[in-house]
């Protein structure tokens, strides 16, 4: 089930750079709900909202339409080359990599003005920017430059919109410390080396890498303090964490190490009862039917009433789909 | 075809008699220049000057051939004309083999079937080899041989069936011409076969032309309304449209009128005449084979769209359907070419492929889309044009827009008939003359002449033959020789007489230049019977492009032959309806002749006592001046009266094959529509198309063999078939685009999705016998490309009903045709189906894995063709993409989700193996690898849970522990058997591959990530459960051990 709409400001904060000029209240709610159903994998819902969104001329819901559109069918769809091209006028440079990608200028005609290559477009539109100060772009360089193959700069970008504290950049950077990004003279260092720019964003509040962090200190048997992260995860909308919060309260036997608290069956079924209604988490859903018989019908009713308190929950619940993701 | 249904005809037999008082009485009378009546004598160019003793004998045996072709028993009215008139022995034409002994004509006829079974093998056999992938390895290198051995072996048998039969059809055509036959069935029944194919050809070139070069053409111009009278200096140019109403305005004003007077009426002759119509330009050459197909029979679809009725239900405002369809075409052929060479860019761009550039399909699909839709109604309003045109013609309705050529084209029907061509009907129009048209027959007209003159005249009818089919000046002799002994004139056509326009007859100046010469004639002395004759005349006398594109009158002798029949109706101008005296009927099988021998299960209808309805009314409409019958649409079966086609499983089971019905509409020309109108009986056969033929052996004294009346008329019939189809309703039910809704809904609007459709126009494509594509009853192959369906004609019209059909799929429903095959590979455990061969099955295998990649419609993924599927199949299996891929199969939500598992459900193991091998690929170096393995292992964990969840949800039949392997668990136990980027088998061992591949599939799904997703830890357990649930079979026989070096020895354990 999916909870009534939700208005909330902070997604789009989230997300990425707010539109420049504000939204009317009606159309920022939309909007926002938009991007709610988009981050909750929700996506073939959201167009009605975002749709409302672009055609006020917000960038965020239009390239997100494009997004939409393009992972519906797997591919270039002419309405997501249409939603880039409108985002792309605007400035906006993941949109513009998208067309590059999807062969807009070559094979569709949508080119850049005076150009042919979008990624130069993005890049012209975004460097001075980022050389101006602007860490939003700088991290934006990263891909820029991933997409015109120039690895070198890529990173270059990625660490210095790390360095400048942009907080995506350093649980990017963080990740992909941790995946097998960077030479470390033994996996001690690089956990160490990924810790330390996963922290810089959780510290800033940002909730994947809040949650990353978490995962990160469990590999590293420092339970507790992950345990405090992934509850910072959790209260930041990470639908991950607060599943594993829900399923270590549940049934803390079953998840294994990560659980620190001691079993609270009624509140572990409320966290993933709201997790359900409002995502409809088939995880969620598992864990629960794996478990129901823990509770007794009176401790699944209490739970219940005790789930609208999370569901009542903001910000909303996110799988934190990266803005120029797959 | 059994002795009880034989008829006997008496032959005609010349009498002996020394000739008729009458005609003793009148010979060598010559009465100058007065003259008692004028005749023309059709398909000569010349007119007769008639002595009173000529006229006499002339409409005495016009009256008495007309009485007996009054008499309503068709079987007495048959004998009489055969014996009396010797008309009917023209329509006897026979097959050598008729001429035979009881015994050789059995083996010659046996000959002839196995010799086409030959051909459709070795065909099939040389299909194979051609289409079939480069060898790899040694067991396809073995198989590439062992099909060359059979097609060699196959090549031998068909030359030694050759012999045989040629040494029989030799003996068989002595004997025939010894009783005064000679082959040469085309004169009689097939003259237009080329002539059609020729014009086809023309019309498809100067289509393709036209919508290249469309700028050459007459454009439309909306605004001319206003000054459409308006006096110009300049030549008018009429567009295509504009002639084409005009021209059948006209036509059907000359249905009521005379043709002068429709052309006064209408602007025919402004447009005929237009400068460039005669200079051999684009514009001529397009509007001619379309005229000429007109006069043929056929309406393409810029003739039917041009019919007045027809753009009263223009699609848009302001824009006539004929513009519209015109603007489709046109727009789809830009559209292919610039998206061909956009696609080739980017095949051979070096750009990785991260984004499918589908905006370029986009732009076609949606106007694919629309397109159909439009062409749709288009075709429906072009239907209904055709349906309400006098006279009608058979709709050629060619919009396949990838391709305007289907799999089959117009192929000539082939005859080897023997007929006999001393044909004694003439045919004339008189002054006096009883009716406007008369007709006598030569040797009833013998029966008045003396010894002498019959000795004359007998022998010329041999030479003159059957007059052909358009010439209009025949060089007839027998009747002429014997007007000149009857001291008769002739007055030779002249073409001064004609209007230089259309080239209409003007009556006044033939009777101003008869006065001139001093002709009295009797017959016309009064004004009034001047103008009687001259209406007709105008009706028969043509010349220029009246005669020779619009063919407004047809003079053959094949017409001749129908206008004997139909006049005894009513009159020349009148609409003419034919009541046939009994109705079209289904024969029983029986017949060996087109019945197929079944070797792979045989067709099963759902009534036990075979068709419902085995009788259909049948009415015929004359079009007497251009020698056409047409008949009513008939629906074979009405839709309610469709029976479900059943296919028997060798384990007693049947599956469901939906309801098929077909529409026919048929335009009989000449002999053909005589033979139809002549015959008792008609019944409804299927022979490679569903035909209407009347089936009435006759035995012949003297001759020895059984001779099939009315035989060869199929081949002067045009028809349009239409195969629709009604999807079973768990097809319906299951599809996966109709997933979108959910079950409550799907079960509402079952009879929405479950709605006749077209599944396409049965090819005009002929095969003796057996037809191509195996010995199957139901049969799905491809053909140039094409899924082309053959089907027994059981299969709609009930058991015991012989013959078959062959057609090319709409691929539009491909979606619902790969259901039905889930459903049967679940019936099969997931081995052959037998109605499906390899290459098609193939074929559909991948569009399945493309469409549950994409969910797009197959139409749209087909449209643009096999290279552009398999492209796509190869794009979604790059090991690249593994991760978006996953992202996608993951993200899913709501009625895509929907859609998706049923497609994945619905995978054949080939597809889903493909699929399992590329989620488990490793991940691509540089990304978030932890990340996209969570991605991919939630992706494999959905899509064998779905397999799991369609176990239980019955998708796979119905569970029962007991009988080893669910379906579903086959389909997971082959899969993993095919864990390959193509899906093939990666060992020839069944059970070693299993147990190799499940063991590489489980350790993939191991790898622990530092993630902590909970999602894709759940997934893990998911995918455990599922798994082993599904190969629970398979797995007791794989063992696992530790090769102590940290790798695992698989080891596999035959069951015993």
């Amino acid at each position: 089930m999916i909870i009534a709409f939700k208005a909330l400001a902070f997604a789009a904060l989230l997300l990425g750079p707010a539109s420049a000029w504000a939204l009317e209240p009606e159309t920022q709610a939309a909007k926002d709900e938009g991007l709610r159903l988009y981050n909750a994998h929700l996506r073939s819902q959201a167009p009605p909202y975002l749709e409302v969104a672009a055609e006020a001329g917000d960038v965020d819901a239009m390239y997100y339409l494009g997004e939409i559109h393009r992972l519906r069918h797997m591919g270039m769809t002419r309405e997501a080359l249409e939603w880039y091209r409108r985002a792309a006028e605007h400035g906006e440079p993941y949109a513009m990599l998208r067309l590059h990608q999807g062969g807009a200028c070559r094979l569709g005609d949508v080119c850049p003005k005076g150009g042919d290559d979008w990624r130069q477009a993005a890049l012209e539109a975004t460097l001075p920017q980022a050389e101006a100060g602007d860490t939003e772009a700088m991290y934006t360089l990263f891909s820029i430059y991933s997409t015109l193959e120039e690895r070198e700069q890529s990173y270059h970008w990625l660490e210095t919109a790390a360095e400048a504290g942009n907080p995506e950049a350093q649980y990017r950077l963080g990740a992909r410390i941790h995946n097998d990004y960077g030479d470390y003279p033994d996996e001690a260092q690089r956990q160490e080396a990924a810790e330390a720019w996963l922290r810089r964003a959780a510290e800033q509040g940002h909730a994947p890498a809040m949650n990353r962090l978490s995962a990160l200190l469990s590999q590293r048997e420092r339970h507790e303090e992950a345990w405090e992260w992934r509850i910072g995860a959790s209260e930041g909308g990470h639908q991950g964490s607060r599943i594993n919060l829900g399923w270590c309260y549940l049934n803390p036997e079953e998840r294994g190490d990560i659980c620190v608290e001691g079993q609270d069956v009624v509140k572990g079924w409320a966290i993933l009862h709201a997790v359900s209604e409002e995502t409809d988490s088939r995880t969620a859903k598992n864990v629960m039917d794996r478990s129901h018989d823990l509770l007794t019908d009176e401790q699944r009713e209490q739970a219940e009433v005790l789930a609208e308190e999370w569901l009542a929950k903001e910000p909303p619940l996110s799988q934190f789909p990266p803005r120029f993701g797959y | 075809m059994t002795q009880d249904n034989t008829t006997e005809w008496p032959p005609f037999t010349p009498s002996t008699t020394a000739g008729g008082a009458i005609a003793g009485e009148s010979r060598h009378v010559c009465q100058a220049s007065e003259w008692v009546d004028i005749l023309y004598l059709v398909g000569t160019g010349r007119f007769w000057l008639l002595t009173k003793d000529a006229a006499e004998l002339l409409h005495e045996a016009a009256h008495e051939l007309h009485q007996w072709a009054s008499i309503e028993d068709p079987d007495q009215r048959n004998a009489t004309l055969s014996e009396q008139a010797g008309i009917m022995e023209c329509f006897l034409p026979a097959s050598p083999g008729s001429f035979l002994s009881d015994e050789e004509r059995d083996r010659y006829f046996e000959l002839e079937r196995e010799l086409a079974r030959a051909r459709v093998w070795y065909n099939g056999l040389d299909a194979t080899i051609e289409t079939s992938p480069l060898p790899a390895g040694r067991e396809a290198d073995e198989r590439q041989r062992q099909l060359r051995y059979q097609r060699q072996e196959q090549a031998t048998e068909i030359r030694r069936l050759e012999d045989e039969l040629n040494a029989l059809r030799n003996a068989g055509r002595r004997a025939a011409r010894d009783a005064g036959y000679v082959i040469d069935g085309d004169a009689y029944y097939g003259p237009w076969e080329s002539e059609i194919q020729q014009v086809l050809e023309t019309y498809r070139r100067t289509r393709r032309e036209a919508m290249r070069r469309h700028e050459l053409l007459p454009g439309v111009d909306h605004d001319a309304d206003d000054d459409h009278d308006a006096d110009d200096d300049r030549e008018q140019r009429f567009t295509l449209q504009e002639v084409l109403t005009e021209y059948q305005t006209f036509l059907e004003r000359c249905e009521t009128q005379t043709p002068n007077a429709a052309s006064a009426q209408c602007h025919l002759a402004e447009m005929i005449r237009m400068a460039e119509l005669r200079s051999g330009t684009l514009y001529a050459a397009y509007l001619e084979s379309i005229l000429q197909l007109a006069a043929l029979g056929i309406a393409t679809p810029e003739y039917a769209l041009a019919n007045p009725s027809a753009s009263g239900t223009a699609l848009r405002d302001g824009v006539s359907n004929f513009d519209d369809y015109n603007d489709l075409l046109r727009e789809q052929a830009d559209l292919l070419a610039a998206v061909e060479t956009k696609l080739e860019e980017w095949q051979t761009g070096t750009a990785g492929h991260t984004a499918l550039p589908l905006f370029l399909f986009a732009d076609e699909r949606e106007r694919y889309q629309e397109l159909s839709e439009q062409l749709d109604a288009l075709h429906e309003s072009a239907r209904r044009a055709v349906e309400t045109m006098r006279p009608r013609r058979v709709l050629f309705w060619q919009a396949d827009l990838a391709d305007e050529r289907n799999a089959f084209g117009y192929e000539k029907r082939r005859l080897d008939m023997l007929v006999r061509n001393d044909w004694p009907l003439r045919e004339f129009t008189s002054a006096g003359g009883e009716r406007e048209l008369c007709h006598i027959s030569l040797h009833l007209l013998m029966d008045y002449m003396s010894m002498a003159e019959r000795n004359h005249i007998a022998p010329l009818l041999d030479a003159d033959g059957v007059l052909p089919a358009t010439l209009w000046e025949a060089p007839e002799t027998a009747l002429s020789h014997w007007l000149d002994i009857k001291g008769c004139e002739p007055i030779d056509w002249r073409g001064d007489w004609h209007d230089d326009d259309l080239g209409l007859f003007q009556p006044e100046a033939f009777y101003a230049d008869l006065d001139e010469a001093g002709h009295e004639v009797a017959s016309l002395a009064s004004d009034d019977a001047r103008t009687r004759w001259g209406e007709t005349l105008q009706r028969l006398l043509f010349t220029g492009p009246a005669r020779d594109t619009l063919r407004l009158f047809d003079a053959s002798a094949q017409a001749q032959a129908l206008r004997l029949i139909g006049l005894t109706q009513g009159n020349l101008s009148s609409a003419i309806t034919l009541d046939f005296p009994e109705p079209l009927r289904l024969p029983d099988a029986g017949t060996p002749e087109g019945e197929w021998e079944t070797h792979q299960g045989s067709l099963e209808t759902s009534s036990d006592s075979g068709p419902l309805r085995r009788e259909w009314e049948l009415k015929g409409d004359y079009h007497l001046v251009r020698g056409e019958l047409t008949l009513n649409v008939l629906d074979l079966p009405e839709e309610d009266e469709a029976l479900h086609a059943r296919l028997p499983l060798k384990d007693g089971g049947e599956l469901d094959l939906g309801r098929y019905a077909l529409r026919l509409e048929t335009v009989a020309k000449g002999f053909a529509g005589a033979s139809l109108a002549m015959s008792g009986t008609l019944r409804l056969s299927f022979d490679g198309e569903p035909n209407i033929t009347a089936d009435e052996p006759v035995q012949r004294l003297g001759i020895g063999g059984q001779l099939n009346a009315f035989v060869g008329m199929r081949s002067g019939i045009e028809h349009r078939c239409e195969l629709r189809w009604e999807p079973p309703e768990d097809i319906a039910m299951r599809a996966p685009m109709h997933q979108a809704m959910d079950a409550f809904t799907r079960r509402n609007q079952l009879d929405e999705l479950r709605e006749w459709r077209s599944l396409g126009m049965i090819a005009w494509h002929r095969e003796q016998g057996v037809a191509w594509g195996g010995e199957a009853d139901f049969h799905l192959g491809l053909r140039d490309g094409k899924f082309v369906l053959r089907a027994k004609a059981a299969l709609f019209c009930g058991r015991g009903v012989g013959g078959g059909m062959t057609m090319e799929l709409d691929n539009r429903h491909l979606d619902l045709w790969l259901t039905m095959l889930h459903r049967d590979l679940v019936a099969s455990g997931f081995e052959r189906v037998d109605w499906l061969d390899e290459e098609a099955f193939e074929e559909l295998s991948t569009l399945g894995y493309v469409l549950m990649m994409t969910l797009l419609n197959a139409g749209l993924v087909m449209a643009k063709g096999r290279a552009w599927l398999r492209q796509l199949r190869e794009e979604f299996t790059e090991t690249d993409r593994a991760g978006q891929i996953a992202y996608v199969l993951t993200s899913r939500d709501g009625q895509e989700e929907r859609q998706l598992r049923a497609w994945v459900q619905q995978l054949t193991p080939e597809a889903l193996g493909a699929l399992l091998w590329l989620l488990s690929s490793p991940p691509r170096a540089g990304d978030e690898e932890d990340e996209a393995r969570d991605l991919q292992q939630m992706a494999i964990a959905n899509c064998v849970g779905w397999v799991h969840e369609g176990v239980l949800d019955g998708v796979y039949g119905p569970v029962d522990p007991v009988s080893g392997p669910n379906p579903g668990g086959l389909l997971f136990e082959k899969a993993v058997l095919r864990l390959d980027r193509y899906g093939r088998r990666t060992h020839t061992v069944r059970g070693l591959g299993y147990c190799r591949n499940r063991y590489l599939l489980d350790r993939f799904m191991q790898i622990e990530s530092d993630t902590d997703n909970p999602d894709a830890i759940d997934a893990r357990n998911l995918y455990l459960a599922a798994a082993n649930s599904l190969g629970r079979h398979a797995d007791t026989h794989c063992e696992y051990l530790p090769d102590g070096q940290g790798g695992m020895r698989v080891i596999y354990e035959e069951p015993r």
